[in-house]
């Protein structure tokens, strides 16, 4: 699905990761681990082509239709009104349709997590890449999102997430800090 | 109800161009550009100083249809000058945006004070290019606009889907989770429709129409759809500008057009709140 060699990635003219070397494959699910700031957010936008700042070889077998993509921050207060329809109608599990209705300005922090990984979801077609999917979310919701991962990497999609704590059976870990510069 | 007869295509062009404009400005907004678009109204405005002493219209003072191509061609090469230094500068330093932009702004209005002294024949474009008047802009003008503003709308509707994808998370992320193609030509209609505005109608027109609705109706937290409904409500302020000079002929169309678009912002936005 995507392969790195010798790839070396900048942030702001200076070199941050050195010789990255690893590859995923289909319907495999990856936790990049690292501490806060070792460069997990960084890698994953320089994995979906989203960053330039790079040298070396990236083999990506997937096209932009083809992920969803959670990102670590969003804004509390945009300048726009939204409805969590107006981000996902899909309902999940963890994201039921009575959510649909609520507004992005007055929900919890919980929801609004629950309503972008919903959005990622959705959008995937072979790849789901999860920025701190599980911060802010419940129990009971971690599990739900993680219940539903799992069955879709049965069916082949790639999961690709970062996170501290929490963990999707079946996965393996990939260590970014070993590639800081 | 003669001067609407006399008018009725500069008022077309007009309303047209104000739903477009408020359109974009939607988006714009909603991506933090607002700023952005200051600095691209300022950067029109001295473009278009340029394009006029570059080719020589000034000494002319005519404002033709061949003219008016010449400028907003030439107009259009300073401009992308300009703001391709800004977004060279924004590439290294985001976090610097907005002063970034001030700084740019600031130094624009220094260089066009600048020409306006060293060539005092082109201070009526300096007037023009930011006052506008929509009273002289001849019929060509006019349906060139209406013709560019009434495609633009097809093409932001066409796109609609992708370019509110975008929007939404530029909104929530600072920026998109995907590069998708149509967002290309989002920037081309806006360049162009800020060209075409500020060069006939002016900036204080096309920055009012753009940023005021997209304010209010944040402020007031309406809906895609009822912001639509605000946008064509607005569109009839250039409608009601000129029925202000059936009784007052002084009175400076633009300035209306804006004071009216801000009320009926504010009223519309207070009013579609309430029922929803």
């Amino acid at each position: 699905m995507i392969t790195l060699e010798n790839v070396n990635i900048s942030v702001a003219g200076k070199e941050f990761l050195s010789e990255v070397n690893f590859s995923i494959t289909r319907g495999e699910i990856v936790r990049l681990v690292g501490t806060n700031g070792g460069g997990k957010s960084t890698l994953i936008e320089v994995l979906l082509g989203l960053r330039a700042e790079y040298d070396g070889f990236i083999a990506r077998k997937f096209i932009q239709e083809d992920y969803g993509f959670l990102p670590q921050v969003a804004h509390q207060f945009p300048k726009i009104y939204l409805k969590f329809s107006d981000i996902c109608d899909q309902s999940y599990s963890f994201y039921p349709a009575t959510l649909f209705n609520k507004s992005w300005h007055t929900s919890s922090g919980g929801e609004r997590k629950k309503a972008l990984i919903a959005k990622a979801l959705h959008e995937a077609k072979s790849l789901v890449v999860l920025d701190e999917p599980f911060n802010h979310l419940d129990h009971q919701s971690c599990t739900q999102v993680t219940e539903l991962l799992c069955a879709m990497a049965k069916e082949g999609m790639t999961i690709i997430y970062t996170g501290h704590e929490h963990t999707i059976p079946g996965g393996r870990d990939i260590e970014v800090e070993q590639w800081r510069s | 109800m003669e001067i609407l007869g006399f008018y009725w295509i500069n008022i077309l062009a007009g309303m047209i161009l104000v739903f477009a404009l408020g359109m974009i400005g939607r988006h714009l907004v909603a991506r933090n550009q607002s700023m952005e678009v200051m600095l691209l109204g300022q950067e029109f405005q001295i473009s278009l100083l340029m394009a006029a002493l570059f080719i020589g219209l000034f000494e002319t003072g005519d404002h033709d249809h061949h003219s008016f191509h010449l400028e907003t061609f030439v107009s259009l090469i300073f401009v992308l000058l300009y703001h391709f230094s800004y977004l060279f500068f924004l590439k290294k330093y985001r976090n610097f945006k907005i002063e970034g932009a001030i700084v740019f702004i600031i130094l624009l209005m220094g260089f066009s004070h600048l020409v306006v002294l060293m060539s005092p024949v082109v201070e009526f474009h300096m007037v023009k290019s930011f006052l506008g008047d929509i009273v002289t802009v001849s019929q060509n003008e006019s349906i060139t606009v209406a013709l560019f503003s009434f495609f633009s709308i097809i093409i932001l509707k066409k796109i609609d889907k992708n370019t509110e994808l975008d929007t939404i998370e530029i909104a929530l992320f600072n920026k998109t989770t995907k590069k998708r193609a149509h967002s290309v030509f989002f920037s081309i209609l806006v360049l162009l429709l800020m060209l075409f505005s500020i060069h006939l109608f002016g900036s204080l027109f096309t920055i009012g129409a753009m940023i005021i609705p997209a304010f209010i109706s944040g402020i007031f937290k309406i809906n895609h759809q009822q912001f639509n409904i605000l946008t064509i409500l607005n569109s009839l302020s250039v409608v009601v500008a000129f029925f202000f000079l059936l009784f007052a002929d002084r009175l400076p169309t633009t300035v209306v057009i804006i004071f009216l678009i801000f009320m009926t912002s504010l009223i519309g936005s207070m009013f579609l709140k309430r029922l929803s």
